[in-house]
This record gives structure tokens, C-alpha cells and sequence, in this order.
């Protein structure tokens, strides 16, 4: 039975802890799906929150997830919310109660200065200490209860990627008696001599608890070598996202015809089973036919989120930014924006939230201004249909021309985004000096559940926004495309004379120096929601377009057959610039907390979209007649 | 006939989530607030007052195109607050 | 330029397949520190100290390159070893603190000083 009465309100926990130790995991662990992720009030750093229950007294707990940081002495945006959290200074946020400070058991040395930092401060604290399977393994040895009684606080092992690691975390929590109320914390920088003190404690104290750490193993040291070495290290980078994006196109192939397949079928199908009316043509043409193109793209996507999470999880990603630290340099970004940017690759939203991990508030914005020229997912449906249409499926050497062609787009990419990070290092956003100080962590083999978990995450953000947003305006622009209706005698597709074909007309006068026909032109206003939808919108808009039975003709051959390939480039080239997301504009806005930067940013994409449309379409019809 | 109106609720709903989710988030909080306020004052029927509760909550969260980061999320920041040392 | 130095007991085997832990400083008469900025890959020592460098790593006044690099573990004893340079240039550059690794450009490196360790 229990000892102490169970409090009503949950207890107000929040996790601490240097970067790299497992943290998120562990986070994971504690909340399940039980997380809630939204905003700290008055500034715009994420501000994660879940709750879990004890397992034996049924004492419910609320836990944060605090940005990783090094130190109380913040250097990062994401570092001050930390500190401030805890110090009981941010707005409309309660000091928690207690803290789980998350340690890796592998690197104390490193990560034992901050738990002493927080001891120091009296904050209730509750040592987790983390991958201590991996500890053991490796030949680390630790007097766990020698380190508790030294540190004064109770020290929990925890192995955050296992079933039940959590579990001794739990049990100690609620053994625990309730923390006592106290003061506000008041807190000072430390001195230098302070913190060298703080450090030489450390040392005393791990040296009393008996902490063996084994050599580093050879072979992660070789790798090393390898991977760092100044002429095969960029080899190495290089051929990787090369590989990357061979696999995307090849491995992607046979389940992209099997969904395309299934979607024509339930096309074909319910417009033979339903009898002809405004129904049947919003189903099929509206919603199969529109969000449908966008579903067939979906392993795809999946493929190149399975990349990226492995390379995240692997430990790789520091190492390239190593490796890359001196090419941004040369265009005035810090090597640290190599994370940020590469997650913008993914998608710009949280890649330009990511850099809030970069010191200097110009470095900052420099990155924040040329992410969204990062090759994100959603284009890849745009890139990947035009590539399918126009560009043979030939071989080139070892590669296929079709792959080149891709990598070809997103070098270009992150050519121009090194171009205007130049401009901007120039001109507005001139600093002197940009920072690395980046910690390598150790090589980890990817785990396997979270490799799933991460890529069910994806497919289910996926699906849910096919199914919604994409959804939503495939059917109001088949309402366009479809009235009003044609005047009886007229000859052509019925949706020339709709909404929509008027809209698309007299959008045609502003891109049809660039290339545009009135169909690009109407799929790319939708298309400023989510760059897929433009895929979506040309699948509606030439569904609608086909007379007879073509239902079944899928988007690919048609718009092979009716456009030029000067257009088709052109389109490319717009879309490797334009500023078709609203989402980033939004988060812009929050990160800067100004409109002026998003409006900045559209303005800019959109003229170098225009720009690079215009001088792609006029040589390639040169070239081609 | 049957087939039109059908295909009319279809749009009209479609129409309806599509501005609910592309509004300025600040805006949208502002409408679901107002909705809710007045739900909760005519009181009936309960359900409609449930739901409008709900989308008033769904408001305060994300919507819109990326729905997996809190990037849309309601609260508008004013300032940034960061004390000092 | 290598200075005259005087070793009075027998340097780490190399020969095993293990890192190199703490070197019995006490007993060698090393060469003075030098910058952890002029040591190129191979280098190998312990820190000796952590000058004070103005150069601020965020927005924050407190937030100092040299505070970091002290937090991060660069304190007198430790031993370090650079394990790579990039190209060309060599900046920036990894070095091996205990047993971590860390990558940094030779203007943070500056601001620590190392006893270098007998070839």
C-alpha cells in the first residue's frame, strides 16, 4: 500500500540535459504519444510537454522536455529557455518541481558539470543516467551508488530505447518523497576560476565512483580517420547524398506503379459504378484524380525520410558539417548551419526552427533566409512528375539520367542558397566571426523501432495532410474548374470556360514569357498552400480536361504529350526558387517575430523563381527548335 | 439532382475547412473564441456546443499545411523575453 | 623547429590498439605551451590553461568562446590530441578531449594553450 498520499495535481517534472544524450528518447519513453507540442509564451521556441502515470501509485506526472544544453550560461536561444525555465523566469511558466537531469553514461565527464550546476542551484534533482546498457557493453564502469552518494542525489540507470529502461526511473520517482517548496533559484554566471573548479569536481568525483572508460574502439577510430580525412572525407559526403538520391528514384519505382496503379483502378472503377453526374465527376476527377497524384509520390518521400532520419541517428551529420564548415564559411554561414539546413531538405518548417541552435542572431538569419531554397519534400512530387515525363529512363555511366537529374536540381539548390547567403553576408547581415564549436558524438548504430517510429510518424503527417488541406482544395478547385458550364455548341474541354479556366487565362499573361500554359498557371495558386497540391491541381485540371472515356490516363503521358520541354524545365527552375508554402512564411514570421523577414524572403524567391524561369525557357527553346 | 447537392454540401464544406486552415492563426483563434463565446451562451444543443469547444481547442494548436510542427500554432509571439546574464 | 626537449621517462607505447590516456606530466620537461591553433594532426598534450577571449559565441555578453571551451571540459590536465584537419587550410580542425570529440576552427583554438608532448 502506499505510503504517502498520491498528490491531486500531477507533479510538474522537466527533463534536462547536454545535447547528444539521449534525451528525446528517453522523452519518448516517459510520454508515449502522450506529447503536446506547442509554444513558450512571449518568444518562439518549441515547448514540448507530456504526461505520463507512475506505474505502482498512480501518481500522475507532467513532464517538459527542455532544449538540450551545455550549461546554465547560455550561448543559443535555445540554451536561455532552458535556463529561464528553470530559474522560474519565463512568463506564465512555473519553475518545475523537479528535475530529471538525463546524463549519458558513456561521456560523464562531460555531462556530470551540469548536473553539479543544477545540484548547486538546489534544484530537486533525479540523475538518469542514460545508455547504461550501452555502458556496460562497452566496457564503462561506474559505482552507481558510490556516484549517488558522492553527488548527493539519487542516480537512476536508464536505457531510454529499450522496453521497461524506463522502468527503475519510474519506481525511484515516486519513492521519492515530494520535493519541498523553495525560493525563486537566483542564479549568477559563474567565474571563470568557478567553473574550473565545478569541472575539477567532476573529475574528483568520477574518480571516487571508480569510472573506467575503455579506449575508444579501433574500428569506430578507423571509420573516423576515414570519414574525417581531409580528401576522402567530401569523397565520402558527396557519393552518400549522390547514392541518396539514386535510391529515392530506383527503390521507389515498383511501389510508386503499384499505388498509381491502385489509384487509377478506384478511378476507372467508381466512374463506372456511379451513375454520370456532378458526384461522380467530384470523386473521380476532383478527389482521385487530385489528391490522388499526390498519394503516388508517398514512397518516395518515404524513402528520403528514411535517409535522413538514418544519418540523424547515426552521429553522421556533425562530421559532415565538420567536413562543410569551411565551404559555408566561405559564404559566410557557420558549419553549424549544416543541421538546419540539411533538416530543411525534409522540410523548411523545422529546419528553420532548427536554427536556433546557431549563436549569432545574423548567422541566424542568414540560414533562416536561404532555407526554404533547400530542396524540400514537398517538391519532390513536382520534381519527381516532370522528371517521369520528360526525361528518359537511360542509363549514364553507372547512374540513371533521371537521378542525375534530380541531384542535378537539388545541387542547384544549394548552389543558389550559397550564392545569397554571400549576397546577404555582404550587404545586410555583415559579422565577423562565425562559431563551430561543435561536439562530435560517437557513431551509433540507427535503432531500428525508432527508424519506425519516426517513419510512421512521417507517413501518418503525410497522409493527414493529402487528406485535409490537399483534399480540401482539390475539391474547391474542381468546383472552379467545373462552373460554371460550358454554353451549350462549344467546342473544347468544358473546363476552359469555368472559374478556374478564367482564372488560369488571365494568369497565363504574367507567366507566359516564362513558359507557363494556363494550367501551370492556375495549379500553381493552390499550389502557394503546399507545393505538392500543384501536382494535385494538374492532375485535377487535365482529368477535367480529358473528353471521353480517358479517365484512366494518367497525368505523366499527358502532360508529355502537352507541354514542350522548355516548359517543363522552366517549370523545374521555378520551382527550385518559389516561395510555394505558406507554412514557412508563418514560421518565419514566428522565428523573427516580424513579418518584414517573410516578406522579404517571398519577395526575393519569387523574383529569382521568375528570373530563372524566364532564362530557362528561353534557351531551352532555343536549343530545342 | 441528388448527385448536385451532395457534391454542393461536399464543396461547401471543403470551401470551408480550406479557409479555416489557410487563415492567419491570430485570426482564426480570434473566430473559434468568438464561436465558442456564443455557443456556450445559447447553450444548446450540447453537442454543437462540444464541438464548437473542441475546434476552439484545435485552434490554439496547429493546422494548415505542415501539420506536424507547432510552427501554425495560435499563440502569436509579441516579443522575445529573455532576461539578461 | 623542433626545440631541445628532455624526457625522463620512456614515451606511451604507441604499439597497442588503445587511445592514449593521461601522460605522467610531473615527470617531463615539456616545451612551453603553445596555441592549440598551431598544432596540427597528430599533435598531442595535455591544456595547460584557457586564455580569456573576449570573442562572444552568441548574443549574450556572458557567452564567451573561452567560458564555453571551459565548460566543455578544456581544463589544465586534460588531455587532448588533434585527430584531423580539413583541406585545404586545416580549418577547421577535431581534436580529442578525454573521450570526446570536438570540431572547432582555429580562431576558437586560440584561445587554448597546450603542452605539447614529446614525438
Amino acid at each position: 500500500m502506499p505510503a504517502a498520499p498520491v498528490a491531486l495535481e500531477p507533479m510538474r517534472l522537466a527533463l534536462v540535459g547536454v545535447p547528444n544524450c539521449g534525451k528525446t528518447a528517453l522523452f519518448n519513453r516517459l510520454t508515449g504519444s502522450r506529447q503536446k507540442v506547442a509554444n513558450y509564451a512571449g518568444v518562439t521556441v518549441e515547448r514540448k510537454e507530456g504526461s505520463f502515470v507512475g506505474p505502482s501509485r498512480g501518481q500522475r506526472y507532467r513532464l517538459l522536455d527542455l532544449p538540450g544544453a551545455y550549461s546554465l550560461t547560455p550561448t543559443t536561444l535555445d540554451e536561455a529557455i532552458t535556463r529561464d525555465c528553470l530559474l522560474g523566469r519565463l512568463a506564465g511558466e512555473a519553475p518545475p518541481e523537479r528535475v530529471v537531469c538525463v546524463v549519458d553514461a558513456t561521456n560523464l565527464r562531460l555531462n556530470l558539470r551540469l548536473v553539479l550546476e543544477l545540484r548547486d542551484l538546489g534544484m530537486p534533482l533525479l540523475v538518469a543516467l542514460n545508455m547504461s546498457d550501452l555502458a556496460r557493453d562497452r566496457g564503462f564502469r561506474l559505482d552507481r551508488q558510490r556516484l549517488e552518494q558522492e553527488l548527493g542525489v539519487p542516480v537512476v540507470e536508464t536505457v531510454a530505447i529499450r522496453d521497461g529502461g524506463e522502468r527503475a526511473l519510474l519506481e525511484r520517482l515516486e519513492a521519492l518523497p515530494p520535493p519541498a517548496a523553495r525560493p525563486a533559484a537566483d542564479w549568477l554566471d559563474p567565474t571563470f576560476e568557478q567553473i574550473q573548479q565545478t569541472q575539477r569536481e567532476v573529475r574528483r568525483i568520477l574518480h571516487e565512483a571508480g569510472y573506467t572508460e575503455p579506449a575508444r574502439r579501433r574500428a569506430l577510430q578507423r571509420l573516423d580517420e576515414l570519414v574525417m580525412h581531409p580528401v576522402a572525407g567530401p569523397a565520402i559526403l558527396a557519393a552518400l547524398l549522390f547514392f541518396v538520391f539514386q535510391a529515392v528514384f530506383s527503390w521507389a519505382a515498383a511501389p510508386m506503379a503499384l499505388v498509381d496503379a491502385g489509384v487509377t483502378w478506384l478511378g476507372a472503377a467508381l466512374h463506372a459504378w456511379l451513375p454520370p453526374g456532378a458526384l461522380n465527376s467530384l470523386l473521380v476527377d476532383g478527389v482521385i484524380a487530385g489528391a490522388g497524384s499526390v498519394l503516388v509520390f508517398l514512397p518516395q518521400i518515404l524513402i528520403l525520410f528514411f535517409f535522413i532520419l538514418v544519418l540523424e541517428d547515426s552521429g553522421y551529420l556533425p562530421r559532415a558539417a565538420y567536413l562543410l564548415d569551411r565551404m559555408m564559411g566561405s559564404v559566410g554561414l557557420s558549419g553549424r548551419a549544416f543541421i538546419p539546413l540539411l533538416s530543411s531538405f525534409a522540410c523548411a518548417v523545422p529546419g528553420i526552427m532548427a536554427t536556433r541552435t546557431i549563436p549569432n542572431v545574423r548567422d541566424r538569419l542568414a540560414t533562416i533566409m536561404v532555407a526554404p531554397l533547400m530542396t524540400c519534400s514537398a517538391r519532390l512530387p513536382v520534381y519527381a512528375l516532370i522528371i517521369a515525363a520528360f526525361i528518359p529512363n537511360r542509363p549514364v555511366g553507372a547512374f540513371n539520367l533521371q537521378g542525375l537529374v534530380l541531384f542535378t536540381l537539388y545541387v542547384a539548390g544549394i548552389v543558389a542558397a550559397m550564392l545569397v547567403a554571400y549576397a546577404l553576408k555582404r550587404t545586410a547581415l555583415r559579422a565577423s566571426y562565425h562559431p563551430l564549436l561543435l561536439e562530435l558524438p560517437e557513431y551509433k548504430l540507427p535503432n531500428l523501432r525508432n527508424l519506425m517510429l519516426g517513419l510512421w510518424e512521417r507517413l501518418k503527417i503525410f497522409l493527414q495532410r493529402v487528406g485535409t488541406i490537399i483534399l480540401a482544395l482539390m475539391i474547391v478547385l474542381w468546383f472552379l474548374s467545373s462552373f460554371p458550364a460550358p454554353p451549350t455548341g462549344s467546342t473544347g474541354p468544358a473546363i476552359q470556360y469555368s472559374f478556374a479556366g478564367m482564372i488560369g487565362r488571365s494568369l497565363e499573361h504574367v507567366f507566359a514569357p516564362i513558359g507557363f500554359n494556363w494550367q501551370i498557371s492556375l495549379a500553381l495558386v493552390p499550389g502557394l498552400a503546399a507545393r505538392e497540391v500543384a501536382v494535385g491541381a494538374l492532375g485535377t485540371v487535365y482529368s477535367l480536361s480529358n473528353t471521353g472515356d480517358d479517365v484512366a490516363a494518367t497525368l505523366v503521358p499527358m502532360i508529355a504529350k502537352s507541354w514542350s520541354l522548355a516548359t517543363a524545365l522552366s517549370l523545374l527552375a521555378w520551382y527550385v526558387f518559389a516561395p510555394q508554402c505558406l507554412s514557412t512564411l508563418v514560421v518565419v514570421k514566428r522565428e523573427t517575430n516580424s513579418w518584414r523577414y517573410p516578406l522579404i524572403m517571398a519577395g526575393y524567391l519569387f523574383a529569382l523563381a521568375y528570373l530563372a524561369a524566364f532564362a530557362t525557357f528561353r534557351v531551352a527553346s532555343a536549343l530545342t527548335t | 439532382m441528388g448527385q448536385a447537392i451532395v457534391a454542393g454540401l461536399i464543396v461547401l464544406m471543403a470551401a470551408l475547412y480550406a479557409a479555416w486552415a489557410l487563415m492567419p492563426a491570430a485570426l482564426r483563434l480570434r473566430l473559434a473564441r468568438r464561436f465558442a463565446a456564443t455557443a456556450r451562451r445559447i447553450g444548446r444543443p450540447a453537442w454543437l456546443v462540444r464541438a464548437v469547444g473542441a475546434i476552439e481547442r484545435s485552434a490554439q494548436r496547429s493546422l494548415g499545411g505542415c501539420g506536424d510542427c507547432s510552427a501554425a500554432s495560435a499563440a502569436p509571439a509579441p516579443q522575445k523575453r529573455l532576461d539578461k546574464g | 623547429m623542433s626545440p631541445l626537449r628532455f624526457s625522463l621517462v620512456a614515451d606511451d607505447s604507441h604499439s597497442d590498439d588503445t587511445v592514449d590516456r593521461l601522460p605522467s606530466v610531473p615527470f617531463r620537461i615539456l616545451m612551453p605551451p603553445v596555441s592549440l591553433s598551431s598544432l596540427r594532426k597528430g599533435a598531442r598534450g595535455t591544456v595547460s590553461q584557457v586564455r580569456e577571449d573576449p570573442q562572444t559565441l552568441g548574443d549574450e555578453a556572458q557567452s564567451t568562446v573561452s567560458r564555453r571551451l571551459l565548460e566543455l571540459g578544456f581544463i589544465p590536465g586534460e588531455a587532448l590530441e588533434v585527430v584531423a584537419e580539413t583541406w585545404p587550410g586545416g580549418d577547421p580542425m577535431a581534436v580529442r578531449l578525454g573521450n570526446t570529440l570536438f570540431a572547432l576552427r582555429r580562431r576558437e583554438a586560440g584561445a587554448v594553450l597546450v603542452a605539447v608532448e614529446g614525438c
